[in-house]
């Protein structure tokens, strides 16, 4: 059963639509921000996933969650990206010291973001996008299996291989108290 | 000697995605294991780290932008539409009534070929039958023969 703002969506009300784009606006974008790590090519992929919402809602039937539905084109919309971007490999910037910058502490804090999202960017692309699906956007892993496709159990073991790929890569800093 | 659990069903106790009864099990058996409860502070220490990614606001003019990209993308659909409406509402249906029209002219003109080639063939059978066995060989016979005789019998018997 479509809920009455979908439902509203799909019979073509555009207040309804704005409705719902303010609603998962939010979790959309950093979804993608967090996946792709590029806060300008996010809001365009993010418009691009709410174009087709509006255009495709009628074949929304119902069946799942609304929100499984949407995250499932965020999904796809996010590996399509990556496929497309994986030949122009783009590795992220690192912040440079200013040498007449007094602010170490600052300095050591974007340096510790910086790694992480590195990090979190070399994972491989079903680990991160469930780890971002699980971690930041609190979804269950039976949410997990159905807007990826996979088994709950598929999820699990994705999701558990994320954490080791990470501890791996930022552990050694972690102990070595470098971030 | 006791076993430790594993890290796969740690990770999942972490996220809340154990059964009750395993997460009483896990529950006491960290209480009395310090390897696993190490681990669960390494794989809790890892997901704070995640907490170092900030949050993205966007634009203010999400929406706004978001609704010009729609009318942009509708006007070219509907510039395209016309082109696909002409193709289903007239090339389907014309291109079926062409083909129907075609099929009954071909099986028309087949049929009457047939027929009039059949036609033919019993004509020409008839006619090869009429110069083997027909009347007009019997016709050099010699007079006063028996096969004279008989094919007097069949030209003008039944008259006789």
């Amino acid at each position: 059963m479509r809920n009455r703002l979908v439902q509203q969506v799909v019979d073509g009300n555009e207040d309804a639509f704005e409705e719902l784009v303010q609603k998962y606006r939010h979790s959309v974008l950093n979804t993608i921000y967090r996946y792709i790590g590029d806060s300008v090519e996010a809001e365009d992929i993010a418009q691009e996933v709410f174009v087709k919402v509006w255009q495709h809602a009628k074949s929304f039937k119902g069946k799942s969650e609304f929100s499984t539905w949407l995250y499932r084109i965020v999904v796809n919309h996010c590996l399509n990206y990556r496929a497309k971007k994986k030949e122009n490999h783009t590795t992220l910037n690192r912040p440079i010291k200013d040498k007449n910058s007094k602010d170490d502490a600052s300095f050591e804090q974007e340096e510790r973001k910086a790694v992480v999202k590195e990090a979190v960017n070399e994972l491989p692309e079903r680990q991160r996008i469930a780890l971002i699906l699980s971690k930041f956007e609190g979804k269950s892993y039976k949410e997990i299996a159905q807007i990826i496709g996979i088994s709950l159990s598929s999820v699990e073991s994705l999701i558990f291989r994320a954490k080791e790929n990470l501890r791996k890569k930022l552990l050694p800093l972690i102990e070595k108290s470098e971030i | 000697m006791m076993r430790h659990i594993n890290k796969r069903k740690l990770s999942a106790f972490l996220d809340s995605e154990v059964s009750e009864e395993e997460k009483v099990c896990i529950t006491e058996h960290l209480k009395s294991c310090d390897y696993c409860q190490k681990e669960l502070e390494k794989l809790s220490q890892i997901l704070d780290y995640l907490d170092l990614i900030e949050e993205m606001q966007g634009s203010q003019y999400f929406i706004l932008n978001l609704k010009q990209r729609i009318t942009e993308k509708e006007s070219k659909r509907s510039i395209r539409l016309p082109f696909f409406e002409w193709i289903s509402r007239a090339v389907i249906p014309v291109g079926t009534t062409a083909l129907f029209v075609v099929s009954l002219l071909l099986g028309s003109y087949l049929g009457i070929t047939i027929n009039q080639k059949n036609a033919l063939w019993e004509l020409q059978a008839a006619q090869d039958f009429d110069n083997l066995f027909g009347i007009t060989l019997l016709n050099n016979l010699p007079e006063n023969s028996l096969g004279n005789a008989y094919a007097c019998l069949l030209t003008e018997g039944g008259d006789q």
